[in-house]
C-alpha cells in the first residue's frame, strides 16, 4: 500500500515541470487569476501558430472562438472554484485563423495558504478524433438514407410487440404491411430451413425479441408472402433497449436472398450495430526516478487503467507488468535508447492492460531530467488513452467498409452529390454503367452524366429535389463513349445537421436493355411491314412492269413518228404538235405511276396525313391491276359521291389495301368460274369508315376466317402468311378493327375500319 | 415501201394504241386500231394486206390467242406481238404458232419501226405464197348451197342420176351445176378437182 503522497499532484519540482511542459509533445499553458497567460509551451506555439511574445500577457478567451468566449469565463471560475479540471473541450483559433478543438486537464497550483497562484494545464488536440466522430455521424445518417431506399426489409416494432411500420422494401417483400399485435403473428406464415418446420405465432424471432430481450439473426426462413409468393429471406430481430436495458421496441430486417444477398448482409450489421460513443480520453502523469527506480504515478494515470490511487504502488514494475506482452520488448528497448541519448523528445504508444484485464491504447510522452553531471536522473512523462479515438477510428473504418461493401455489391449504380451537384462518390457498378473507371467520375459535375436532350428535365428536378420532392424517375444517362445508358433513378436529397441541402443520393437501376428490346421490336416490326410491301411488290412486279412499260412504249412510238415525219419534205407540223402532246400526256401518266408506287415502297417515317379514301384505293388498285387481269379477275370500285378523307399513316393503310386485294385476287384458281370479280367498297358510320374486299373467290370450306390473321398462316404455296397479321397490326394501330367472314357467293369478304378523325400521330 | 398495206393496232391500251397508229402514219402506212382481238378479227378478211401489232396482254382474247386463231384460218398476216415479260415458254409458243416477232416492253428506239418493215416485207412473200389456198377459198366460197351439194357427191364419186336422185332434181339440173363447179373452181376434171379439195380441205370459205 502506498502512503497518501503518492497521489497527489505530481509537482515535487516546479522547474522539473516547467522542463518538462516545454519539451512536452503536448500544449501546456499556466494562466493567472485573470485568465492571462503566463506561461505556454513550444508545443502550444506550434499548434496555434503564435510565437510566444504574442501569446503572454493577452486573455487565453482570445484564442478561442468567439462562439467560445463566454463559456470560457464561466468555466474558468469553476475552474478556479473546483480546483480541477478535466476533458474540458474548447475550440481554438489558429493564428492563420484555422481551429483546433482541444481537450483541456488542469490544477489550480496553491501557495501554502491555500490561495491561487497559477493555473497548470496541458491539452491535447483532439481536432481528429472530433472529425473522426462526425464522419461517423454523417455517414450513419447516409446508412439510414439507404435504408430507406435500398430493397432490404425494416419492421419496427413497439415494446408490446406490435409491428408499427415496415420500409417500402419489408412491405414488398411480404406483399402487405400488417401492423399486427402478438396475439395476430399468426398471420405470419412461413417455415424454418433447412428443417421446413412451420412457425408457430409464439415462436417467431420477434417474440422471442420481445420477451426476452434476445437479438436473432438471420434465421433461414420460407415465407408465404400475402401476395401469395413463396419466397426465402433470412429474418433477424434485436431488441431496443433503454440506458437501463428496459426493451423499448425491436428491429426486425427481412432480407430477401434470393437477390443481392451479400450486400443486404452488409446492411444489416450495419443496422444491428448502432453508433458507438466515443469517450474523451484523459492524460495521467508520471515521474520516475532513476536512481531508486521509484516511479509516482498521478490519479489521472491510475484511474485511466481503472484504479483508486492507493490501488498502485510506486514501482516501475507496476508499468512494467501492465504493458502488452508484444510492445513490452520494443517499447522497453525504446525507452533504453531514449534515456541513453537524451533526446529531447519522445513518445511511443502501446497497449496497456486495464483493471478489467482489457487493453487500452496509450500514447506515452517522456522527457529526461539530467542532474549538474549531465547524468539522467529522472523521467517524467504523461499517459494519454488513445483507446477511444483508435476505437472511433475503427468504427469509422468498419463503417466506411461496411459502406463500402453494401455499395459494391449491389447491382444497382450509387451516386453521391454534394451541394453543388458534383460526384463525390460513385461505386463500380454505377462507374460500369457509364463506361469509366470508378476514380475518374468523382469530381465531376453530374451534368456531365446526363444525356444532352434530357438537362432540361434534369435541372428542374433538381431543383424539386433541394425543395424536399423525391419520386423514382427514367433518366438516360451519358455514357463515357457516347452511348446511353437507360435508368431507373431514385434518388433523396441529404441535409446536414442544420437541416440545409447538402446533397444528394441516388440509386440507379439499369434498364437500358428493356428500353433497347422495345426499341428493337418496333425497329423490327417496321422492317417486317416494309419488308411485307417489298414482298408485295415483288409478287406484283410483272403487273408494275406493264403499267411502267405502256406510257414508256406509247411515249417512243409517239417520239419515232414525229421523227418520221420530221423528215419528210413539208412536215405536217399539226401532226407532229399533236404528237408531241400526246406524249407529254404519256410521260406524266408514268410520272404518276412511279410516285404511287414509290409511295407505297418508301421505308417511310412519314406521319399521320390526311389523305383521300379515293385516292388510297386507286393506288392499291393500279398496283394490283395487272395481277387481275393476267387472272381476268375484274376489280370493282365502289366509292361514295362525296369525297371522303382519313387521317391515316398513308402508307400502311395503302399496304393493308394491297394485301387484302391481292389475296382476293390469289384466291381464284386458274380455271375458276367466270365472272371473277373483286369488289372493294367504303361505307361509313359515324365516325367510323369501313373498307370492305369481297370476292366471289371458291374457297373456304372449314377454315375460321380469322385464323388468317395469325402470323404465317397461308394456304398459298407461296406465301409467308404475313400479309393479314401485318394488316391486323396496322388497322389495330390505326385505332381499328378488321375481320373476315365468308360471303353468300362462297368467297371471303374481309373489312377493316378506320376512325375518320384522330388527333395528331 | 410499205404503202397500201395498213397496220392493224390491236391494244387495249388507249395511249398506246394511239401511239402505235402514229408511228404507223408516220411510216406512211394506213393504220386501222381495235382494242380487242375479237373487233379485229370481225372487221378482218383474207383479202385484207397489212401487219397486225397487237399487245400480249389483254382482257378478253389475249395477244397469243389472236395469233392462234389466225393461224387456224390460215391467214398470211405477220404479227407482232408486244410484251411486258417475255417469258420463255410464251415465245417458245409463239413461234410454233407461226408470230413474226416478240417485241419486249420497253423496247429500243426504232426496233419497232424496223418490225414492221420487216414484217410488210415478210406479207409480201406470204401474200404470193398463200395465193392458190386463197384462189381456192375465195372460188369455192362462189360456189352455191346447191352447187356445193353436188360437189361434195361429186367428190364421193356418185354418178349423176344417183345425185340427181338424192337431191330430187332432174340430171340435167346436175349437169348444169356441175359445168359450174367446174368453171368456178377452173378445174377441167373431177380428178383436178378431188386432188385441190384433199389439198385445201373443204370449209375454207369462212376467211
Amino acid at each position: 500500500m502506498s502512503d497518501n503522497r503518492s497521489c497527489v499532484e505530481p509537482v515535487p519540482c516546479e522547474n522539473h515541470f516547467a522542463t518538462l511542459y516545454e519539451e512536452a509533445p503536448l500544449g501546456y499553458q499556466s494562466l493567472d487569476a485573470q485568465g492571462r497567460v503566463l506561461q505556454v509551451n513550444r508545443t502550444w506555439l506550434e499548434l496555434l501558430g503564435y510565437a510566444r511574445d504574442e501569446v503572454i500577457g493577452r486573455s487565453f478567451a482570445d484564442f478561442l472562438t468567439v462562439a467560445q468566449r463566454p463559456c470560457f469565463a464561466e468555466r474558468f471560475a469553476r475552474f478556479k472554484a473546483a480546483g480541477e479540471v478535466r476533458g474540458v473541450e474548447f475550440e481554438m483559433v489558429r493564428k492563420d485563423g484555422g481551429t483546433l478543438v482541444a481537450s483541456f486537464d488542469g490544477r489550480i497550483a496553491r501557495d501554502e495558504h491555500g490561495r491561487f497562484l497559477r493555473t497548470h494545464c496541458i491539452f491535447s488536440d483532439v481536432t481528429e478524433r472530433k472529425r473522426a466522430e462526425t464522419d461517423l455521424r454523417n455517414r450513419e445518417s447516409l446508412l439510414e438514407k439507404i435504408f430507406d431506399i435500398l430493397p432490404i426489409g425494416l419492421w419496427f416494432v413497439d415494446k408490446d410487440g406490435k409491428l408499427t411500420r415496415g420500409n417500402p422494401a419489408g412491405i414488398a417483400i411480404w406483399g402487405a404491411e400488417p401492423r399486427v399485435a402478438p396475439a395476430d403473428y399468426g398471420v405470419f406464415k412461413a417455415r424454418r430451413l433447412p428443417s421446413g418446420e412451420d412457425i408457430a405465432p409464439n415462436d417467431w424471432a420477434l417474440a422471442h425479441t420481445i420477451r426476452d430481450g434476445v437479438t436473432i439473426v438471420d434465421e433461414l426462413l420460407e415465407i408465404d408472402a400475402f401476395d401469395g409468393k413463396k419466397k426465402i429471406i433470412l429474418n433477424s430481430t434485436a431488441p431496443v433497449l433503454d440506458d437501463g436495458g428496459a426493451i423499448q421496441g425491436a428491429i426486425v430486417v427481412n432480407q430477401d436472398i434470393t437477390e443481392r444477398w451479400k450486400a443486404e448482409q452488409a446492411l444489416r450489421e450495419s443496422a444491428l450495430r448502432q453508433a458507438m460513443a466515443v469517450q474523451a480520453g484523459n492524460v495521467g502523469l508520471w515521474d520516475w526516478d532513476l536512481l531508486t527506480n521509484k516511479v509516482v504515478y498521478s490519479r489521472e494515470w491510475k484511474s485511466q487503467i481503472g484504479y483508486e490511487a492507493d490501488e498502485i504502488s510506486d514501482s516501475f514494475e507496476e508499468w512494467r507488468s501492465r504493458v502488452h506482452p508484444e510492445d513490452l520488448g520494443p517499447v522497453s528497448n525504446e525507452i533504453q535508447t531514449y534515456i541513453a541519448q537524451r533526446r529531447p523528445d519522445y513518445a511511443t504508444e502501446f497497449r496497456f492492460r486495464h483493471k478489467d484485464g482489457s487493453f487500452r491504447w496509450i500514447m506515452a510522452h517522456a522527457s529526461v531530467v539530467t542532474d549538474d553531471a549531465g547524468r539522467a536522473v529522472r523521467v517524467m512523462g504523461a499517459h494519454i488513452d488513445l483507446t477511444e479515438q483508435k476505437r472511433a477510428e475503427a468504427a469509422r473504418r468498419q463503417s466506411d467498409e461496411r459502406y463500402r461493401r453494401i455499395v459494391e455489391m449491389a447491382n444497382e449504380g450509387f451516386l453521391v452529390l454534394d451541394a453543388d451537384d458534383r460526384v463525390t462518390f460513385a461505386n463500380r457498378r454505377m462507374a460500369e454503367m457509364l463506361g469509366y473507371p470508378e476514380s475518374v467520375l468523382e469530381g465531376r459535375p453530374v451534368t456531365d452524366l446526363v444525356a444532352e436532350e434530357e438537362l432540361a428535365d434534369h435541372r428542374a428536378r433538381m431543383e424539386k429535389r433541394r425543395q424536399g420532392c423525391d419520386d423514382p424517375y427514367e433518366r438516360r444517362l451519358r455514357r463515357r463513349d457516347g452511348g446511353i445508358c437507360h435508368a431507373l433513378v431514385s434518388a433523396s436529397a441529404i441535409h446536414d445537421e442544420t437541416g440545409r441541402f447538402a446533397g444528394s443520393f441516388g440509386m440507379y437501376t439499369d434498364i437500358t436493355r428493356a428500353k433497347d428490346d422495345e426499341e428493337r421490336l418496333a425497329a423490327m416490326e417496321k422492317q417486317l411491314r416494309h419488308a411485307n410491301r417489298l414482298a408485295a411488290l415483288g409478287a406484283l412486279s410483272a403487273g408494275i412492269a406493264h403499267e411502267v412499260n405502256q406510257p414508256l412504249c406509247a411515249i417512243l412510238n409517239f417520239a419515232n413518228a414525229c421523227k418520221n415525219v420530221a423528215a419528210q419534205e413539208n412536215p405536217d407540223m399539226a401532226l407532229i404538235a399533236q404528237w408531241c402532246d400526246a406524249i407529254a400526256a404519256a410521260a406524266s401518266r408514268s410520272g404518276d405511276i412511279v410516285r404511287r408506287m414509290s409511295r407505297f415502297s418508301r421505308r417511310s417515317v412519314m406521319q399521320f396525313r390526311r389523305v383521300s379514301v379515293r385516292e388510297l384505293i386507286e393506288d392499291a388498285a393500279m398496283l394490283v391491276r395487272f395481277e387481275a387481269g393476267r387472272r381476268k379477275v375484274t376489280i370493282v370500285r365502289r366509292f361514295p359521291d362525296e369525297e371522303w378523307f382519313v387521317t391515316v399513316h398513308p402508307v400502311q393503310v395503302h399496304q393493308v389495301l394491297v394485301n387484302l386485294l391481292k389475296n382476293a385476287i390469289e384466291a381464284f384458281d386458274d380455271d375458276g368460274l367466270t365472272p371473277r370479280q373483286v369488289v372493294v367498297a367504303v361505307d361509313a358510320t359515324g365516325d367510323t369508315i369501313r373498307f370492305q374486299v369481297t370476292d366471289n373467290g371458291p374457297r373456304f370450306g372449314n377454315t375460321d376466317p380469322n385464323e388468317l390473321f395469325t402470323p404465317f398462316f397461308t394456304t398459298k404455296a407461296e406465301g409467308l402468311g404475313l400479309g393479314l397479321s401485318i394488316s391486323r397490326t396496322i388497322v389495330e394501330n390505326h385505332g381499328g378493327r378488321i375481320g373476315a367472314a365468308a360471303n353468300e357467293e362462297g368467297g371471303l369478304t374481309v373489312s377493316f375500319t378506320l376512325p375518320i378523325k384522330r388527333g395528331e400521330g | 415501201m410499205t404503202s397500201g398495206k395498213t397496220v392493224f393496232v390491236v391494244d387495249d391500251d388507249d395511249q398506246m394504241r394511239s401511239s402505235l397508229c402514229a408511228l404507223a402514219t408516220s411510216m406512211d402506212s394506213p393504220a386501222r386500231a381495235f382494242a380487242t382481238a375479237e373487233e379485229f378479227l370481225a372487221a378482218v378478211s383474207p383479202r385484207s394486206r397489212g401487219v397486225v401489232v397487237t399487245d400480249l396482254r389483254m382482257p378478253g382474247m389475249d395477244g397469243l390467242e389472236l395469233q392462234k386463231e389466225l393461224a387456224r384460218r390460215h391467214s398470211h398476216l405477220p404479227v407482232i406481238i408486244l410484251t411486258a415479260y417475255a417469258r420463255t415458254p410464251i415465245t417458245v409458243e409463239a413461234m410454233r404458232a407461226g408470230a413474226v416477232t416478240m417485241i419486249d416492253k420497253p423496247y429500243h428506239d426504232d426496233d419497232l419501226a424496223a418490225a414492221i418493215r420487216w414484217a410488210m416485207e415478210t406479207e409480201e412473200t406470204r401474200w404470193q405464197a398463200s395465193g392458190r389456198r386463197r384462189d381456192f377459198c375465195l372460188y369455192l366460197a362462189s360456189l352455191t348451197p346447191g352447187e356445193r351439194q353436188v360437189m361434195d357427191r361429186i367428190l364421193r364419186g356418185k354418178l349423176n342420176k344417183v345425185i340427181a336422185r338424192e337431191l330430187a332434181v332432174s340430171i340435167r339440173t346436175v349437169e348444169k351445176r356441175r359445168h359450174e363447179i367446174m368453171s368456178k373452181m377452173k378445174v377441167t376434171s373431177v380428178a383436178e378437182l378431188a386432188a385441190l379439195v384433199s389439198e385445201f380441205g373443204r370449209d375454207e370459205g369462212n376467211l
